[in-house]
């Protein structure tokens, strides 16, 4: 997917946060991330649309904006917020935001571009609140494969963009995860990483359990089912010196851990997640799941325990 | 063919790139394209994207671009191929019927169709198969 950032709706004490104020927020927020980008992501024009971007996905065109100087200016934006309050308020709710423009770097050829603010909740809830991706071409198949190909280029681009916004809020909205990832970002999908910032280092551990799950097949779906992965990730961070013995795994596959107002995660090179989950999955996950009681034998226990008590047969 | 051209259901007899979309049947260098377009021996001509193959959406709209603008140019079109590794955290919003070639569907129920033509989904693993019967 590219970059992908998942905002968390904030509260306020005795104060209800509407849906105006929390659009207004994504769009506020989807658009610093493109003046982040300005130097590279030129923008020619902004799309409103209706559940999806696209109408062969049932998307609905609300309005188009022409964009003049190649970025996003106070006045467009005050336009395309304009724009937006015209709409119904369902419209509204449910409208989703194009900003599409070229990639131009130096030495690549021009790509074309968008970054995607989404409000409907299911293209959000796939997607993220904010999307910023390129279309594939020669050997490009995502904006990741661009940041990747050079050091320089990668720090500029995902680990400055990581500590710029992962702590960032406003009155509706804060950081929840940023994933810099191939494809659309999803736990499963671990080994697509490249960097990401989650709420904190048992955020990571859940995740590899759900792809552990996801590819251990029957096995591993046999031995996990009755038990929360909540409750697995605090077993395993009750081990002693646990912390330290993780930290071993991201220094060997090359994935930086920082504080970032939450915890980045920064693979220095693209497969560092890949190693990293296959280490850990051989060396940890595995032998734990292997050794857990399994769901007949705890029923059992239950059984015996009540029928003990009951008397029942 | 080079290795990483992965036609569908069988070898075909044409076989056009992006480069080639762009350089000898004039698609427009500024939009979207998808990876290939291939003419079979049974006289069906496939877009198909791959590489765009983690996103789905994104594949549809490459599709799209590339379908248009072939139909503009009198260029025929009847099958529309997405070829993924996996559909992952996209199955909230599709749904593939494998009882009718892997037709691709929105949670609605609706196919989805670019320009008029049902987009299929296959997963790589499921290409082998395919190859060996040689056709959908």
């Amino acid at each position: 997917l590219g970059l992908s950032v998942v905002l968390e709706p904030r509260t306020r004490e005795h104060e209800y946060i509407g849906i105006d104020e929390r659009t207004r927020s994504r769009i506020s927020f989807g658009i610093q991330v493109s003046r982040f980008y300005e130097a590279y992501f030129k923008i020619r024009g902004i799309e409103i649309w209706k559940f999806a971007p696209l109408k062969e996905l049932e998307g609905i065109p609300l309005k188009g904006i022409e964009i003049a100087k190649g970025f996003v200016t106070r006045e467009d934006e005050e336009r395309l917020w304009q724009h937006l309050q015209t709409l119904d308020p369902v419209d509204r709710f449910f409208s989703v935001v194009r900003l599409l423009g070229t990639w131009e770097m130096e030495d690549h050829p021009k790509l074309d571009t968008y970054l995607t603010i989404s409000n409907d909740p299911n293209w959000r809830r796939v997607y993220g609140d904010i999307e910023l991706n390129v279309f594939p071409e020669g050997d490009i198949r995502d904006i990741v494969d661009l940041f990747y190909k050079d050091r320089t280029v990668k720090e500029r681009l995902v680990d400055f963009f990581l500590t710029t916004f992962a702590g960032y809020s406003d009155d509706a909205h804060q950081t929840g995860a940023i994933y810099f990832t191939l494809g659309v970002p999803a736990a499963e999908d671990l080994d697509l990483w490249r960097t990401v910032s989650l709420r904190s280092k048992t955020t990571l551990l859940e995740n590899s359990l759900a792809r552990l799950r996801a590819i251990g097949g029957e096995e591993a779906e046999h031995a996990l089912s009755p038990y929360s992965v909540h409750f697995l990730v605090r077993s395993l961070r009750e081990i002693p010196q646990f912390d330290e013995y993780l930290s071993s795994f991201f220094a060997r596959h090359q994935i930086l851990a920082k504080s970032v107002g939450s915890v980045g995660f920064i693979g220095e090179n693209p497969e560092s997640f890949k190693e990293f989950f296959d280490e850990f999955a051989e060396k940890v996950l595995k032998p734990m799941i292997r050794d857990l009681p399994r769901d007949a034998e705890i029923s059992s226990k239950i059984r015996n325990a009540v029928q003990k008590q009951t008397r029942l047969d | 063919l080079a290795s990483e051209i992965v036609p569908l259901y069988q070898d075909p007899n044409e076989v056009y790139d992006e480069d080639d979309m762009r350089g000898r049947l004039g698609l427009d260098r500024d939009q979207p394209i998808a990876d290939w377009y291939f003419h079979y021996p049974n006289s069906m001509w496939a877009v198909q994207e791959s590489k765009g193959g983690y996103h789905l959406s994104r594949a549809i709209q490459q599709l799209r671009s590339t379908i248009r603008q072939l139909l503009q140019k009198g260029r025929r079109v009847n099958l529309a191929i997405v070829v993924m590794e996996r559909l992952g955290r996209e199955k909230q919003l599709y749904d593939i019927d494998r009882t009718r070639d892997n037709v691709l569907m929105l949670k609605s129920g609706r196919d989805v169709k670019v320009e008029g033509i049902t987009v299929h989904l296959f997963l790589t693993r499921e290409v082998p198969e395919i190859r060996a019967r040689g056709r959908l």
